[in-house]
């Protein structure tokens, strides 16, 4: 296996295992937050929300713009 | 549907389109990238409390920790992120999250998706941080 595709396949895991976390809360919401809830969990932080939110704009910026 | 969210959902499809036809270090991609973000900063301002109490999961269980897991992937992330970043050799060895996405940008359609994703992520982020979900905490 190449470097390259090691590197791919280990971007491949992290994002099943996002979707893994994702169906968990579901299934099993006592054991695994729901994504929203997680967002608002942060959103509703002092300094997390501050974070979050300069992060986004950061993140769009920088995927669309430079 | 709802005439709310489908407006939205139409206005945003539209949007998306418009702005994933510009190209990066642009003024046009300056300026639509930059009033969504000014659009985001302003609900921000408008939606959220000043001093937010802070949110609990809907059906929290004795000695759970449903953040834990979401925490492992973040940290996870991060580090494969700069362990590829600050690595020796080529990108194409080491794709970062970016450089990923910078392929991604290459089809039309699938940026277009990618900003769409992005802006109704800041949506979600805007409702979750609203004074209504607040209160509900």
């Amino acid at each position: 296996m190449s470097v390259s595709t090691a590197s791919y396949v280990v971007w491949g895991a992290i994002g099943a295992l996002v979707v893994l976390l994702w169906w968990l809360s579901y299934v099993r919401p006592s054991a695994v937050a729901h994504p929203a809830d997680v967002v608002g969990k942060v959103a509703t932080h002092p300094l997390g929300r501050v974070v979050l939110v300069v992060g986004f704009m950061w993140l769009g910026w920088h995927l669309f713009a430079r | 549907m709802r005439a709310g969210p489908a407006a939205l959902l139409v206005g945003g499809s539209a949007y998306s389109l418009i702005a994933a036809a510009t190209t990066p270090f642009t003024l046009p991609a300056d300026v639509l990238t930059g009033v969504a973000i000014v659009g985001l900063a302003v609900l921000v301002i408008v939606c959220w409390p000043l001093h937010p109490r802070p949110a609990r999961p809907a059906r929290p269980a004795p000695g759970a920790h449903p953040y834990v897991p979401w925490l492992v992937v973040l940290v996870v992330f991060v580090a494969w992120e700069l362990f590829d970043y600050l690595v020796h050799g080529s990108r194409a060895d080491h794709p970062t999250f970016s450089s990923i996405t910078e392929a991604n940008d290459r089809f039309y359609i699938l940026k277009a998706l990618l900003f769409l994703g992005w802006m109704a992520a800041a949506l979600v982020i805007v409702r979750q941080g609203s004074r209504r979900k607040a209160r509900r905490g």
